[in-house]
């Protein structure tokens, strides 16, 4: 066994030099640390994940889990599908339309009802520890698949903070803008600065750079000028115009309606044109407590056009062959209507829907009981849930890293790809 | 937030170190203020620096490792002001201490540090990071407060072992209730008492309701299980909430081990003062009770904690019933403790030598392991004997000659530098990158000479941001960089360096160009506000060459520089934005992910004339200066 425990300071200025972001997606040839090696499944069948994060914890049984005609049923009717055994609410009519490129997943079952261990669980596969901070499944995408060639960030989160890479460092976390549509802040340059003075500037930083680079001789110098290589190649990149939409045919943004959220979901697919592997766009307002019909039925006239202008854009582009989509939130809301007309937090059940690349479409999995309450069939926990889009992306679920305090730490708690959503 | 409240307090110290002003008087080692109830009692002559040199001399000699050559005055000064006040000194500073020819003058420096306001400004915000996060959001969490009463505790030097039992076993109201916020929080009237002025009742329950700040750490967590993990982590690097879910397989701890803990903290009952609907912070007190509050008692989770009799890690029984937490917490910092003392100690030689003997600090697992445990046990021994006197062990730590290392050189030191042999660099945490960065520009200064409305909150604003943006894991050892884009970006093109290193009325660089002097004097002064250093020899040229150069190219045809000043009409909507910023700021505060600029710093650009070539060659040395790694890190 030829194992070193350490890398040398001279494997570390090779991996951070020139080029060094794409040499760190491909450490596996040459596995200096164990946490470095690299052990994808042998043919990835998506290259991206588009993540809609519906935040507060959106009401199951009023989106994609109706029981018309029960007591719990409230006030949204129910639409019938092309899948068979699949209604959903009447105000989700293009999704309807297009069920037969979705697969509903009505099992879900957690134990978290409480939102910051909940969005914790659902974006890491573990409960919340205080021991050890879990990477993010973008994390993971980051750190393991790497950033695109064109210089964008490997993982964007537009309207919410999605979350942090964990023990993986800030490195690998999102790269997170308040909304999408337009360019980042600060890719462009300071007042009064052009491209040549900022060149200019570059260019004696460098010197300085270099010099206090040799005289510490530490990595974390080497690091930092890695960092500002990459925000630098940002600023540059030629694919920047993706975050913005300013040059996209006003046809195809009216498609998605008029939203924040909405012009997150084309700005995800255009990043995905270019190559960016994890995008989150978050959809806030699901935690109903009050006037839960009002709202949800103003949440899905959101959700719906930006959810169904995301597939068809994907595909006019060639790529829902190579992207998985992935909708879910907190956790699904109480069959009982309380005496706001609210529902509450309900861990017990909820819903996901997943599309596109490696996903068995057109089916759904999983039913809850009459009530809603009770997953009756097919469970599936948010670790195998991530589990199961992390294998598209040719994570493997097996793959463990050492935490801070030494304890192996996978892909998610236990979690098993579950093979009914496998095309 | 912090910060500019240390920027305040840091013009107070530089007053009293400037140039004109004499040295201050050698103080004794431990100062007459200290001799107020709580504070430190004289520690008893025991381990010393020397001691400790000796100790690591002799690990460096057996491991072969030849350390790094003493670091310069300069290095030295920057770095003891970070790591004790949270800021660079200022150039007068600087060179009053380079010029000091006296053989205590490091000495000196530190007791003048112990004894400045900022101390105890930099110490509220290490801890208000460690014990309260920036992620909790209760609505009973009184941030301001808990800062109140953190502050008056550094600023009056109360022992360690007091902090933490009063902390572990607070009881009493959260705070005065009011706005929450970026005005609540970050206001130097709000949450910088002047030391002494709050310290002596702060923590004594007087008639009609008293605020107790340090109840906030108790509200600061979701669950009891919560809590107690984390008072076992942070204030004695046990990990016992490793066996909340299931016996430990390597280590001693059971889940009885860790029910029993914590089934103290199940007699803190918390009862709300404001009921219903509240806007700002909701107050709650925090009291003792002998039985356990049915909220607890009567979730399904936490029945088997309820059962369990309350008990210490080391099996001393602390079932008293409504004295139970004071019981628990007089056993945990009691001198006898096999951890107290160690896991400050270890927390604290991480603060400034980069890396403690444990890492992560709070992790002291038998299975963990340590760098020269038995310098740790030293270390921990003198600072229980001296009264857990917090300003002492700083005393001891910057008095070594391994603190004083340079940060460049050694031989042999290994990858992992784990015995120390070279000084170990770290990036500035936000609130050391903001006084830095505000400091050595003055924007602030600018800001008031432009006129700019509600410059305080503009300041709370850039500050909340910094703290989200840069924040770094003070705990962490990793020998990587860890940063990310958006902080790299906001560095290289944000309004806080972007303007800050320009030549508008009131910056530094303003003040550096105008007044008298060669170009030579003017780029030692940058070095200086930049670095906390004059440019050496090779620097300096390099530097004048660069703007003798520019100079010399014709000026600027565009007017890049300028923007042509806004209209009327443009500054009413400017003022609007603004005023539309604010608002939402005050209903937003903390938004994570927010951005780090702020609109209301564009209106400098319209100060801002068109610069000439030479001014603009200026601009770029302070910016890179200022982005420079020598300036973002502790060295």
């Amino acid at each position: 066994m030829n194992h070193r425990p350490h890398p040398t300071r001279r494997d570390l200025l090779q991996l951070f030099s020139a080029g060094a972001f794409a040499a760190l997606a491909f450490a596996a040839t040459r596995p200096a640390r164990a946490d470095l090696q690299l052990r994808p499944l042998p043919t990835p069948k998506s290259k991206a994940l588009i993540v809609l994060w519906m935040n507060g914890g959106p009401s199951h049984i009023d989106t994609w889990d109706p029981k018309p005609g029960t007591k719990v049923g409230g006030a949204h009717k129910a639409i019938r599908t092309a899948t068979p055994g699949l209604s959903i609410s009447e105000h989700l009519p293009q999704l309807a339309r297009l069920s037969g490129k979705l697969a509903v997943v009505r099992g879900l079952t957690s134990k978290e009802g409480n939102h910051q261990r909940a969005n914790y669980l659902y974006h890491t596969g573990y409960a919340p520890n205080p021991t050890v901070e879990h990477p993010s499944l973008g994390g993971w995408v980051s750190k393991r698949l790497g950033p695109p060639s064109g210089g964008l960030p490997a993982f964007v989160s537009l309207g919410g903070p999605s979350h942090g890479a964990g023990f993986f460092g800030v490195q690998h976390g999102p790269f997170v803008l308040q909304r999408g549509g337009a360019l980042p802040q600060n890719v462009g340059y300071a007042p009064g600065v052009d491209a040549g003075r900022f060149d200019a500037r570059m260019r004696l930083l460098d010197t300085m750079e270099g010099e206090f680079a040799r005289a510490t001789g530490d990595a974390k110098v080497e690091g930092r000028r890695a960092l500002a290589k990459h925000a630098v190649g940002l600023m540059r990149s030629p694919d920047l115009a993706a975050f913005d939409l300013s040059a996209t045919p006003k046809a195809i943004v009216e498609g998605f309606g008029d939203s924040d959220f909405g012009r997150g979901c084309l700005v995800a697919a255009q990043l995905v044109g270019a190559g960016v592997r994890y995008v989150e766009v978050s959809l806030d307002g699901w935690d109903t407590h009050t006037d839960n019909f009002t709202r949800t039925k103003k949440l899905m006239g959101t959700l719906d056009p930006a959810f169904a202008g995301l597939l068809k854009e994907l595909e006019r582009r060639g790529l829902l062959a190579t992207t998985t989509v992935l909708c879910l939130g907190d956790f699904g809301r109480t069959p009982r209507i309380n005496a706001n007309d609210g529902r509450d937090h309900y861990p017990g059940a909820s819903s996901a829907v997943l599309a596109g690349a490696g996903v068995r479409v057109g089916q759904v999995l999983g039913e809850t009981d009459a009530q809603g309450e009770k997953v009756a069939k097919n469970p599936v926990t948010p670790a195998g849930l991530l589990a199961t889009v992390g294998s598209l992306l040719g994570l493997d679920p097996h793959d463990e890293v050492l935490s801070p305090v030494g304890r192996p730490i996978a892909l998610t708690e236990g979690g098993v790809p579950v093979r009914e959503l496998l095309s | 937030m912090k910060s500019f409240a240390l920027l305040l307090a840091l013009g107070a110290l530089a007053g009293a170190c400037g140039p004109g002003t004499p040295p201050p008087a050698p103080v004794p080692a431990v100062t007459p203020s200290a001799a107020s109830s709580s504070a430190p009692q004289p520690a008893a002559a025991g381990f010393s620096a020397k001691d400790v040199d000796r100790a690591l001399a002799k690990a460096w000699k057996e491991a072969g490792v030849v350390p790094a050559k003493a670091a310069d005055d300069a290095t030295w000064l920057r770095r003891v002001h970070l790591d004790v006040v949270g800021a660079p000194p200022t150039p007068e500073e600087v060179l009053a201490f380079l010029s000091d020819r006296t053989a205590d003058k490091r000495a000196r420096k530190v007791e003048a540090l112990l004894a400045s306001p900022a101390y105890a400004a930099h110490w509220t915000n290490y801890w208000e990071d460690a014990l309260l996060g920036h992620e909790a959001r209760d609505q009973r969490l009184d941030r301001p407060a808990f800062r109140a009463w953190l502050s008056a505790r550094f600023a009056e030097n109360t022992r360690w072992d007091k902090i933490v039992a009063e902390l572990v076993a607070a009881t009493g109201q959260n705070g005065e209730g009011g706005p929450r916020g970026a005005l609540a929080v970050d206001m130097p009237s709000a949450d910088m008492p002047m030391p002494m002025s709050t310290g002596a009742d702060a923590g004594a329950p007087s008639a009609g309701g008293a605020v107790n700040g340090a109840v906030n750490y108790t509200l600061r967590f979701q669950s009891p299980q919560d809590l107690a993990g984390a008072a076992s982590r942070t204030f004695l690097g046990v990990q016992i909430q490793c066996a909340q879910c299931h016996d430990h397989k390597s280590e001693k701890w059971k889940q009885d081990d860790f029910r029993r803990f914590t089934a103290t903290f199940l007699h803190a009952q918390v009862e709300p003062i404001d009921k219903g609907q509240v806007k700002g912070t909701r107050r709650v007190e925090v009291t003792d009770v002998a039985r356990i509050p049915p909220r607890f008692a009567k979730n399904a989770d936490l029945l088997p904690i309820a059962a369990a009799t309350p008990t210490a890690l080391d099996g001393t029984s602390v079932d008293r019933g409504q004295g139970s937490r004071r019981a628990l917490a007089a056993w945990m910092t009691s001198p006898t403790n096999p951890w107290f003392a160690k896991a400050y100690t270890n927390r604290m030689w991480s603060h400034f030598l980069g890396r403690g003997f444990s890492n992560p600090v709070d992790d002291l697992r038998p299975s963990n392991p340590t760098t020269q445990p038995e310098l740790l046990d030293a270390l921990a021994k003198a600072f229980a004997d001296g009264g857990f006197d917090p300003k002492a062990l700083i005393r001891l730590v910057c008095a070594t000659e391994v603190y004083g290392l340079a940060s460049s050189g050694g031989e042999n030191l290994g990858v992992e530098n784990l015995l120390w042999g070279r000084f170990r660099i770290v990036p500035l945490g936000p609130e050391e990158l903001l006084n830095h960065l505000f400091a050595a520009t003055r924007l602030e200064r600018a800001g008031e000479v432009a006129g700019l409305q509600n410059l305080p909150l503009i300041r709370a604003q850039i500050a909340r941001s910094y703290t989200f943006l840069f924040d770094v894991d003070e705990e962490s050892d990793a020998r990587d960089f860890e940063g990310n884009v958006t902080q790299a970006l906001s560095l290289l093109n944000g309004n806080v360096t972007g303007f800050g290193t320009r030549a508008l009325p009131g910056t530094a660089l303003a003040e550096v160009l105008a007044a008298p002097g060669d170009d030579a004097s003017k780029v030692d002064a940058l070095y200086l506000r930049a670095l906390a250093r004059t440019a050496t020899a090779a620097e300096r040229e390099r530097a004048l060459a660069f703007i003798k150069d520019a100079a010399a190219r014709p000026a600027d045809p565009a007017p890049a520089a300028a923007p042509p000043p806004p209209s009327k009409a443009e500054q009413r909507a400017a003022a609007r934005a603004e005023k539309k910023a604010e608002k939402k700021a005050e209903k937003k505060p903390g938004k994570k992910g927010a951005s780090p600029d702020v609109p209301q710093l564009q209106r400098l650009a319209a100060r801002a004339g068109s610069a000439d070539p030479r001014t603009r060659a200026f601009e770029d040395l302070f910016w890179a200066l200022l982005n420079s790694s020598e300036s973002l890190f502790n060295h």
